[in-house]
This record gives C-alpha cells, structure tokens and sequence, in this order.
C-alpha cells in the first residue's frame, strides 16, 4: 500500500554569519526528520488511547508515560514503512528573494530516543548552508564574555506572526524582534553549554539569531521549555546555542566571521524540562492551525 | 667661567679654552658632564664691554630645569618642550579612550534600535519542504 501524504513544509530563522552567502541556522529546521513523522503520529494516535487503558490511564493524566507510548508506537509504525523523500530547502530574504540553498557542514540535533536518553550522535544543533554568491548584510558573532543581566534581541519569523490572518501578508519579510536578557548559563543534558533568557520565542524563532546591544550575535535560538502538564510553551525559559560555540562550529569551514572578540565561557549545571523550538510544521501551507514542535 | 646654551648670552672669553660640545670648559679627553671626546676651541676675542648674564650656579643637562631665574631663556625652552610633550600625552590619552568599549564614540553612538535595524536584514527565513511517499507493508492478522 503506498500513501502520499500532505507535504511537509516548516519554516524556522536563519541569519547570514558570512556576507558572500552562508547562513547558519538550527540543524533541527533542516533536518526535521529526525522527529518523528507526522503521519506516524496521525498513525500511532489510534493506538495510544488503548495503550494508555491498559495501563489504567486516561490522555493527560501522564504526559510522560503518553509520551513514551506514543515515541514507541510510532517507531513500531515506521519500522514497517519504507519512505521515499523529495525534500527542498529554500532561504528566503529580507527582501523577498527566495534563494536555493544547500548544506556545508551539520552538528545534529540533542534528540531523545524513547526512553528519554540521548541518541548517540547528539550535536550542537547547527548548520551551515550556502545561497549562491552575492553580497549579503551578514551579523558579526560576539565572544565578549556575556554577563547574566546582559541584554538580549532576539530575531526571527515566529508561525504565529507569519500566519496571523489579521497580518498583512508582507510582514513575513521583517523579522520579528523581542527583548529580554540573559538569565542564566546552563549546560543541556550531554553536557553542552547553553545560554538561558527571558527573551520570549516561540515555534519558528529556531535558528534565529539573539543579539546583543552591540549587533553581534550572543547565541542561536534552539529550544524553549515546556510545561510538564499541559505541553505547551512556557515563556520566560529559553535557551540558546552560544556565540564562542558557534564559532567552534564553524570552524574549518570557508567562512570569514568579523573581527573575532575575546571570550569566555562560563556554565553551570542543570537543566530543566525542554523542547526544541521546532520548525513550524504544517500538513498543508494554508494551514494556521496545525503545527508541531520537533521532540529533542 | 662656562657659557650658557641656546640663545643665551655668552660672556666672550678673553683667551682661547678648550670645550666640550656640551659647553662644559674641560682639558680632559673626555668630558666629564657629558663623556663626549668632541672638543672645540673658543678663542674669541673681547671686543665689547657690557654686562652680561652670568650663570652662577650649574645647571646639569641642557634642556632639564635648573635652578634659574625664571626670566631666563631656560625656563622659555622648557615650557615648549612641556608644552609639546603634554600635546603628545594628550593625544596618546584620547586614543587611549578611543580604545575603551563604551567610550569610543563610534560605539557608544549606537543605540539598541541601530543595532536591531542593523541586525534585522541579516535574519532570514529557512523554509522546508518534504513530500514523502510512504509504501506500507501489508500483513495479514491471524492467529
């Protein structure tokens, strides 16, 4: 039997590291495969309900052991399937050009197997792409030593703006600004540095550059914190991929950063529960309503 | 008796002396004041009789301040050489300033709007797009 379902179409943030054409943006934006498909979730959902009675649960009384059935279920689905993939990546500009792009260098995503550990080839979360040759306004990348308190700008294209029906359809070209400051240096859970700010984002803010007063970059939007109970969104707690690791990501490549500045890096242990701004995902373009986050 | 420096007075010697080019008057081969082996022999002659300046007390090195009166041309020359040197420290200051973040004034120029607006063109949207096609193998239920 073959299907041919609805295409996968997600946005997430980008911004231009080297002015001759490469971008940088979250792995997880790109390669949103390795969350599991949205047919297989359409798929397993008919069978969580019966694994949740069996256990003597209802849906919502344990997101996490729902979680866990539906991660197992879904995997138990794909592995019967064999999919054939026609994938496209596109960057699109501040000024409505819509350019080609393909992948120079990735550092994968921190996903989670079905049980909750780590997957083997757990990454930074980032990726390197190049757009055709041109000339680019490209962001420098900060190593000053952030400070907690430090003020932070994060940029992006939030689902929620790109698709508010109130929204003149243009807005999608400007990206979306919103402010905090750094609250916290942590580590995720393989032991990678992460930033934390109240800076708010959401679903489509992955990849997005987080500033600082100076218009070098401090970090990279990569994940948000969820609410254990209800799943959804919890603002105030978000976490970014910092500057000097970025820098160590690109190294070796034939990017040319600004004037590199002096760093410093400093963590501290702990993290809470999280999940990864996920692309916005969508069963069709028109779709406002439908998107899913990328489980990491 | 020794002479003065610069445009200073000298008192015209009556016979011929030998001096260092420091103006230190000396027989030895080398100068005491200054270690030079230079020598020039001043044999000028009175030819007018005025009076004249004298310095009574040694000055040290020329161009360091002595204890002179400071209607003296000593005290003139130090004050361009001051002058020059505080020129030259003021603007080792200014660069100095210009070099710390915050007091440069190309950098404290910019607000936190410029550094948006800057950043704001560089942000770009990543679209992705996937079809798949999915083929199912179909297996019989039974006991």
């Amino acid at each position: 039997m073959s299907v041919s379902p609805t295409p996968f179409v997600g946005t997430g943030s980008g911004w231009f590291v080297d002015g001759r054409g490469y971008v940088v943006t979250s792995a997880h934006v790109v390669f949103p495969h390795r969350c599991r498909s949205s047919y297989g979730r359409r798929r397993s959902k008919r069978r969580v309900d019966p694994a949740l009675r069996a256990q003597g649960l209802t849906r919502g009384q344990r997101p996490d052991v729902e979680e866990r059935i539906r991660g197992l279920v879904t995997d138990r689905a794909m592995a019967t399937m064999t999919v054939t993939r026609s994938s496209s990546l596109m960057v699109l500009l501040s000024n409505g050009t819509k350019l080609p792009a393909e992948v120079k260098k990735l550092s994968p995503t921190l996903a989670l197997d079905a049980k909750g550990a780590p997957l083997p080839d757990a990454g930074r979360d980032l990726v390197l792409l190049r757009v055709k040759d041109g000339v680019y306004p490209a962001l420098g990348i900060s190593t000053r030593d952030g400070q907690i308190g430090d003020a932070v700008h994060i940029l992006g294209f939030p689902a929620l703006i790109l698709t508010h029906e109130l929204l003149d359809r243009s807005i999608s070209l400007e990206a979306s600004v919103t402010n905090g400051a750094i609250s916290g240096f942590r580590k995720d859970a393989i032991g990678q540095d992460v930033i934390q700010t109240d800076a708010p984002a959401t679903y489509g803010n992955s990849g997005g550059p987080a500033i600082g007063n100076d218009a070098a970059l401090v970090g990279v939007m990569t994940f948000v914190s969820l609410s254990p109970s209800t799943g959804t969104a919890v603002q105030g707690f978000n976490f970014l991929v910092p500057g000097k690791d970025v820098l160590k990501f690109l190294e070796g490549t034939d990017v040319r950063i600004g004037e590199p500045l002096q760093s410093r890096g400093r963590t501290r242990s702990g993290h809470s529960s999280r999940e990864t701004i996920g692309a916005r995902q969508r069963s069709s373009p028109r779709s406002t309503r439908s998107y899913r986050t990328c489980r990491t | 008796m020794s002479p003065t420096h610069g445009h200073m007075t000298i008192a015209p010697p009556t016979a011929a002396e030998t001096y260092c080019r420091c103006g230190y008057e000396t027989e030895l081969s080398f100068c005491p004041r200054c270690g030079s082996a230079d020598r020039f022999t001043f044999t000028a002659t009175q030819v007018q009789e005025r009076r004249l300046p004298t310095v009574d007390v040694p000055r040290g090195r020329p161009g360091v301040a002595g204890r002179r009166d400071r209607s003296d041309g000593v005290d003139a020359v130090m004050r361009v050489g001051l002058l020059r040197a505080s020129r030259i420290l003021a603007f080792q200051v200014l660069l100095l300033l210009a070099g710390i973040p915050g007091l440069s004034p190309a950098i404290a120029a910019m607000t936190v709007q410029e550094a948006i607006l800057r950043a704001k063109p560089a942000t770009v949207v990543i679209i992705f797009s996937d079809r798949r096609r999915h083929h199912h193998e179909l297996r019989q239920r039974g006991r």
